[in-house]
Parts: C-alpha cells; structure tokens; sequence
C-alpha cells in the first residue's frame, strides 16, 4: 500500500528513541495499560506499515484512529516527534486507500434521530462536522479527535463517541456511584473532575492502596466544558458533600471547554441556592497544564472546606 | 521450540489478558533497543499462582517466556529472540507494604519506581537506585537489570537495596529468597543471583527492597575544565580521596554541543563539565564534601561555578545533563540515535582516556559518539549517532562497537555499568566473561533445564549482534 504522506516522517519514525516516556501522560494507555496502545507503540507500527512489516488490517487501522490527541505524548517526548501531525497523516493515507475505523470519533447513531439542528456542527472546534446532502451531518473521521464537545450538545443524544475509554458520562457515573456509595455515613467525600487536557494528574501507574485518598475520588473526563449538569447533580443526589470540576485555563483550552464548564458549574451553584444547598458545594478551579500541584493544592482547600460545610442537609 | 496455546494462556489469565493480534506482537516485539522479534502471545497475569500455572504450561510444553517490565531496556533483553509468550508484569502493580520501623518495602515486580519514590516521600525515606528511565522502568526490569543512576555513586546499584524476593521459578514452583533483615549470613546469597539475570532464571513475583533517608540539604554545582584529560584526573582524585559526593557526572564537549544545539541551554562550552553534588542532615556536613571536591577538582584545573543549595536552582543546573539523551536524538536531520555501545564501566583512573578514545574510534568509522555518564560509579554512556538507512554507518557502528568493548576489556572495565547484556553487549560479554561462561551455563541450567525463560541472552545469544535479530530500522542504502 502506498503510504505518501506517512513516508515523509520516516526520519522522525527512525528518531524515536522508544524511551516510552510517552506512557505515563496518555489517557489511552492509562485507560487500558496495554503497551500497544501507548504513542510509542503507535509509531513502531507505523514504522512497520511504512516498511511492510505490519499489515494495514482493521486492527492496525482501528489502532491508528484511537487517539484523543490531547498532544501530552508529543509535550514530553524525548525526540521532539509530532506524533499527532504524524498520525493526522497516516489516517488520511489510509482512508484514500479505503480504510478507515471509527476509533474514538464522534458519530451519529445509525437509525437517525438527528434534528439537524446542527448544533453539533457549530460546537465543532476541528471541523470535522460539515452539512452534506440533505442536511445530513458528515463527520470527518480524519479530523475529528474525539473531544467529544458534540456528544454534549446533541439534545437527542444521536451523537456518540465511538469508543469511550471510562471518560463517558455512563461510566463516569458508574465510578462516581461506587465511590460514593463505599464511603461510611457522615464521613466526607466528594468527587473531583479532571480535564485530561490540563490537569489529569499523573494518575499512578501502580496502586498503593492505603495511599489512596479516602474522602475524594478523582475522575478524569476528555474535557471540563463536557460534563453535563445532570451529573454533577447526579454526585448529590448520590451523597457528595461537594463536586470539585478543573478545568484549562481560557488560552489554553482547545474547545471553549473552559468557557462551558464554567457555565455549568454557574448555573448548577444558582440552583443549588434555590434548593438549600450551599453553592460553595460545586466549584470551578482552572488548572494549567504541567502544573499537578495546583490541582493538589486545590483538592486540600476545597475538602477542608467541605469539612467546614459538614454533610449537605438536603 | 513449541507455540503457546491462546486458548488455554486465556484460561489461565482470563480471556482479556491475552493478546495476539499480529498488531499487538509486533509492539511488543521490540524495546529500547535496535532489535526486533515477534512473540506468538502476550499475556498479563494479575497474580502470583497465575504465573506459576503459566510457568508450569510453558515448560511442559517448551515455550519460550519472556518476562517484561515497561520494555525500556537498551540492549534487547525483552526481544522474544525465538518467540513464544512474553509476559508483562503490569497488573502485578501493587506496593504491598511500607514498614518504616524495620526499614524495608514489598512490592510487585509491576510498580513504576517513581510511583514507588511518591508513595515513600511523605514518610520521608526514599529508593536510591532509580534510573534516568525512573517514570517508566519497573522494579521488576530494574532488579533483573541491576539498575542504577546518578545518585548510585552514594548509595549503590540495585543489587545493594534488595534484601529479598519471591520468584517464579520455570517449573512453576515459588521460592522466597533472601531477608527482609538488614544483613544474613549463610548459604548461597540466591537473591543476588537474580539481580542482573535479565529474566533468564525465574520470574520475580515480589521484591523486599530497603530505603534510605531523604537527606535535608543537597548542594549542586557545575565544575568546567578547559581540558578532558584534567576532568579524567579530577574524577580519580575525587573518588580516591574518598569525598562523599551523592552525584558526580560528566558531560563531554560533544555532548555540551549537542544540548546547546538542541535546546539552546546556553551551557559554557569548554572540553568538559563535572556536575558534583552532596546530600547530607547537616549542613557542614555538606560543606566539607563539597569543598573537598572543590579543591581537589581546582588542583586539576577545574573551576566550581553556580553552587547552589536551592531546589529549583539544582534543577537548572542539572537541566543539560538531564536533556543530553533527548539533545542527542535531535543531533541531526541526517542522523539518529541509536542506543548501541550504549554503557559500560572502566576504572576512575581511565574515565577521560576512556572518553578521549570513544572519540577517536567513533571518527574512525563514521560515526558520531559522545561521552557521559555516571562518572562516579565508573560509568560511562554514549550513543551512536549514524545514518541509519546506509548499511555502510551499520558497517561502521559494528566495527565501532567492538573497537570500544575490546578497549574497555584491555583497562580492565567491565561491558555492562547498568543497561544490562541482553543481544546487542552479549558479544562483549562473551569475551569478557569467557571464563566463567561454562558456570553461568550450569546455573542456567540447574535453575532452568529446558531453557524456556528468556532464551540466548546473554552468554547464549548468537554471535554478531548485527545479524542476530530483525532491526529495528531498516538500511535501504
Ligand atoms: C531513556 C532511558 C534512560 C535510561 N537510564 C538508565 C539509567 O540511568 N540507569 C539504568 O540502569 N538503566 C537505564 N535505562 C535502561 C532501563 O530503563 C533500565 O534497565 C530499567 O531497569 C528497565 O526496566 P523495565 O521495566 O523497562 O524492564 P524491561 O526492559 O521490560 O526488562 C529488562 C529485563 O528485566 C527482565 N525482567 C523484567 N521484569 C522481570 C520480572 N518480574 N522477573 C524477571 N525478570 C524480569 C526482562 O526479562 C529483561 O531481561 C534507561 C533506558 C532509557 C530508555
């Protein structure tokens, strides 16, 4: 298969050190903690598909269109390789060869439902949406990066991620549900929301149990500006004395996820004044990347004032 | 050799926990290294019996398991030279107990040696043998490898922090070596057996490491030396004067070059630099290494500039050395890195020698090397930086690999100071060891009679490293 716009990166294939360096900083890897889905392995198959040694199969394929493209393995990268640019490549490569997998882009549920409002067109930071014929919603699969702005947005819920990876709201309300419902009566807790852009802690690789904090749980989701309000009102109608959401700094945000969450997390502390419950409750801290200690920093101040609070009374 | 059967690996570790997909394999077929092999499976036991049933299986069946950290090795430890089942450790993650009375941590062989440093920080103590690789590389790869790093010059490799462990032996069966006691006397120290043996003797399950206090003050600072020759002669005069430094490293003019080039660090660029450092409770205690070191670098030409007690000022000046290994991979458009000759160790007196003629070699055969490394363990790094789609720079790095290790041996150094044998050293080795390669074998074979765990590494890889695997890059010229 000719690969043209993969061939021109051969050099930066070849300068990967393969230090795996990239590990510890991708959600994805995280997520499944399989080498093979970790940026280094990324570029050792595109090194084999650009020398013959690796098939372009569906899986390989599937592989190459899993990538949030949150950019942190290139951010650390021993050998300066652009590892998205490379990848943005590769996906265009394939699908002009007729290849190409949903991975984890967005997509619009099969038996339709669309209202073709196109707020999802409008949300899309990527352009990867665009009106084809019909007023039908095409997605770009080679643009789409899956930051999953459209899924929110969507208001018949047509849009979905393809594959989530623990980061969509049914999951993340799962493990909110668990946490919460473990903690014993009158203790404190409350859940913590992490941006994987910015402030997605070097989530540890090993577990420690006894380290593990006992009164919040940290979540990570793809992007502040996509947490609906349902579930972060979901965390108190499940026990949380308080929802913790960070967030990138405006200039630094790629989807005006910054702009959303704190929207949400506005309207959410009007309600929760109208309900009788203390708006400090829920609360926006933007966290730049690179900067873990302004998240920890954050997470004491907000618990020490939840304990202040005591338990909510509704 | 026989190939697994995925049904049964499934049964063993769950269905999940197995991978075979072509895509998979060639992932994990290769490492840090320039070697490449495919394994027919990969499988990620979560616990100790699942190991020993995995065990049991292979070695009935004789196939070949490759046990794997994170696969940052340099040298092709983890290359599945003849195939059959690479088994990863990662779910095996847990630290299962710090206990600060006696002094001592277990942990599974899965724990990134960074996480472990985080969990042991708020008691104040910390594991001293970490690697430049500590955010990926596991204990496990680590004990297999006798790791070390900068800090090693104080407080030892690996092998000095292990009191002992469990291991998956090939027949299935479990044995606890070692202590968690400080010291123990009698029989063969086995434990000390395994650190270092690459995978080659059983599967580490369990670790009992010691830790050390996280001292109050460090101080850092940057000695510059117009001349190579006078840093060499400074580092042996340090070292056998016997001043307590936590950190002594060199940084060679190419390797000053290619940061500056890089990153544009704006390091002095005279022949070479010495980044001392020393730790202590006290802090006059500190004083007195550090100006110890002072004067006797001064005695060798060396000046002592940007001492500093401060944190962040420590991390600038350590920044250079810490960016050399990236800074070499940007060296050129034309060139790449490649971790061959990649370390080694030689006696202090021989370190700028040493350095002078790594040099002269890599000239000789079109190549580029710089010189590095943890000088005051008597390590020594390099790279070599080639064109890696000509077959004429292999050619070269060939010659240039075996020119430095024949070199190396004739001083009386040793060809592995950290990174291990594995494929691309084992010539090296081989020849350095020859004597006593006949009871390496014995134990190989005593601990391991069918030959299934981590087969021709070491003293049985073939010859030729260039020819003994799949590369990782491919010559087209
Ligand atoms: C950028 C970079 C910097 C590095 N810096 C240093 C350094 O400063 N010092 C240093 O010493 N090394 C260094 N290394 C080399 C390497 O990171 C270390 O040797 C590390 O200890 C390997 O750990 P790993 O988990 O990646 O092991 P792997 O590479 O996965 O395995 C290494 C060996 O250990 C064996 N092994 C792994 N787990 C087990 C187990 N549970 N039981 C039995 N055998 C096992 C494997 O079979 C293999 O032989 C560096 C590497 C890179 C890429």
């Amino acid at each position: 298969m000719e690969l043209p716009r993969l061939r021109k990166w051969e050099h930066q294939l070849n300068a990967c050190i393969r230090c795996g360096y990239c590990y510890e900083h991708c959600p994805l890897y995280k997520s499944t903690r399989w080498e093979s889905d970790a940026p280094r392995a990324k570029l050792v198959l595109l090194f084999g598909l650009l020398n013959g040694q690796v098939e372009p199969t569906q899986s390989v394929t599937r592989r190459l269109f899993e990538c949030f493209n949150c950019k942190r393995c290139e951010a650390v990268c021993s050998s300066g390789v652009p590892f998205t640019e490379i990848l943005m490549d590769v996906r265009q490569d394939l699908r002009d060869a007729g290849l190409d997998l949903d991975g984890v882009t967005s997509l619009n549920a099969a038996d339709g439902g669309c209202a073709k409002c196109l707020a999802c067109v409008r949300v899309c930071k990527h352009e990867a949406r665009t009106v084809g014929a019909d007023q039908c919603v095409v997605v770009d699969k080679v643009k789409c990066v899956g930051c999953g702005a459209c899924v929110e947005v969507c208001p018949r819920l047509t849009v979905q991620l393809a594959t989530a990876h623990g980061v969509s709201s049914s999951d993340l309300a799962r493990e909110m549900g668990s946490f919460l419902g473990s903690r014993p009566e009158g203790e404190p807790r409350a859940i913590i929301f992490c941006c994987n852009w910015s402030s997605y802690p070097g989530i540890l690789n090993s577990r420690y149990e006894e380290a593990e904090p006992k009164d919040h749980k940290i979540l990570v989701n793809m992007c502040a500006g996509r947490l609906p309000p349902q579930l972060l009102m979901h965390a108190f109608e499940r026990g949380s004395w308080g929802v913790l959401v960070s967030g990138c700094p405006e200039e630094e945000c790629e989807h005006d996820g910054n702009l959303r969450a704190r929207q949400t997390v506005q309207s959410l502390q009007v309600v929760m004044g109208q309900i009788g419950l203390d708006p400090r409750r829920v609360h926006f801290v933007e966290v730049p990347r690179g900067s873990p200690g302004t998240l920890e920093g954050a997470i004491e101040s907000f618990m020490v004032q939840l304990r202040e609070l005591g338990a909510p009374g509704v | 050799m026989s190939k697994p059967d995925i049904a049964r690996l499934q049964t063993i570790v769950g269905p999940e926990h197995v991978k075979h997909d072509p895509a998979d394999l060639y992932v994990y077929g290769s490492d840090s290294s320039v070697h490449r092999a495919m394994p027919d499976a990969v499988v990620r036991p979560g616990k100790v019996e699942e190991v020993q049933e995995l065990l049991r299986y292979a070695n009935e069946s004789r196939i070949p398991v490759v046990p794997r950290g994170s696969g940052s090795g340099m040298c092709g430890q983890v290359v599945p030279i003849q195939g059959g089942i690479v088994l990863d450790t990662k779910r095996m993650n847990r630290i299962l107990e710090i206990n600060l009375a006696d002094v001592y941590c277990r942990v599974e062989p899965g724990v990134i040696d960074d996480d472990l440093n985080k969990a042991l920080k708020p008691h104040g103590v910390f594991y001293p043998a970490t690697p430049a690789s500590s955010r990926i590389a596991t204990i496990g790869g680590e004990i297999a490898n006798n790791a070390s790093g900068v800090r090693s010059v104080k407080y030892g490799a690996t092998r000095e922090s292990v009191l002992g462990m469990k291991v998956v032996l090939a027949d299935g069966s479990l044995v606890t070596l070692g202590a968690r006691t400080r010291v123990e006397a009698s029989g063969y120290q086995l434990e000390r057996l395994f650190v270092g043996s690459e995978g080659t003797l059983g599967v580490l399950v369990e670790a009992t490491l010691s830790f050390v206090r996280i001292p109050k003050y460090r101080a850092m600072g940057m000695v510059l030396f117009d001349s190579l020759d006078d840093a060499g002669e400074a580092i042996a005069a340090v070292m056998g004067k016997g001043v307590a430094l936590s950190m002594l490293e060199l940084v060679d003019s190419v390797a000053i070059r290619a940061v500056n080039t890089a990153m544009d660090l704006g390091l002095p660029e005279v022949d070479a630099i010495l980044l001392v450092e020393a730790d202590g409770m006290v802090k006059e205690a500190v004083e007195y290494e550090v100006e110890a070191a002072r004067e006797l670098c001064e005695k060798h030409g060396g000046k002592l500039t940007q001492l500093s007690y401060d944190p962040a000022e420590r991390a600038r000046i350590f920044l250079g050395r810490k960016k050399l290994f990236p800074a070499l991979s940007k060296f050129s458009d034309t060139m790449v890195s490649t971790a061959l000759a990649d370390d080694m160790a030689v006696p202090y007196s021989r370190m700028a020698e040493t350095a002078r003629k790594i040099h002269e070699i890599a000239e000789r055969n079109g190549v580029v090397m710089t010189a590095y490394g943890h000088c005051g363990s008597g390590c020594m790094h390099t790279k070599i930086l080639m064109d890696t789609a000509s077959s004429e720079s292999w050619e070269g790095a060939q010659r240039a690999v075996a020119e430095i290790y024949e070199y190396v041996r004739s001083v009386g150094g040793t060809t592995s100071a950290e990174h291990g044998i594995g494929i691309s050293k084992a010539d090296a080795f081989k020849r350095e060891k020859a004597d006593s390669l006949d009871l390496m074998r014995a134990v190989k074979r005593a601990f391991d009679p069918n030959n299934i765990l981590n087969p021709q590494k070491l003293f049985d890889a073939p010859r030729g490293w260039l020819t003994a695997t799949d590369l990782r890059y491919v010559a087209s010229r």
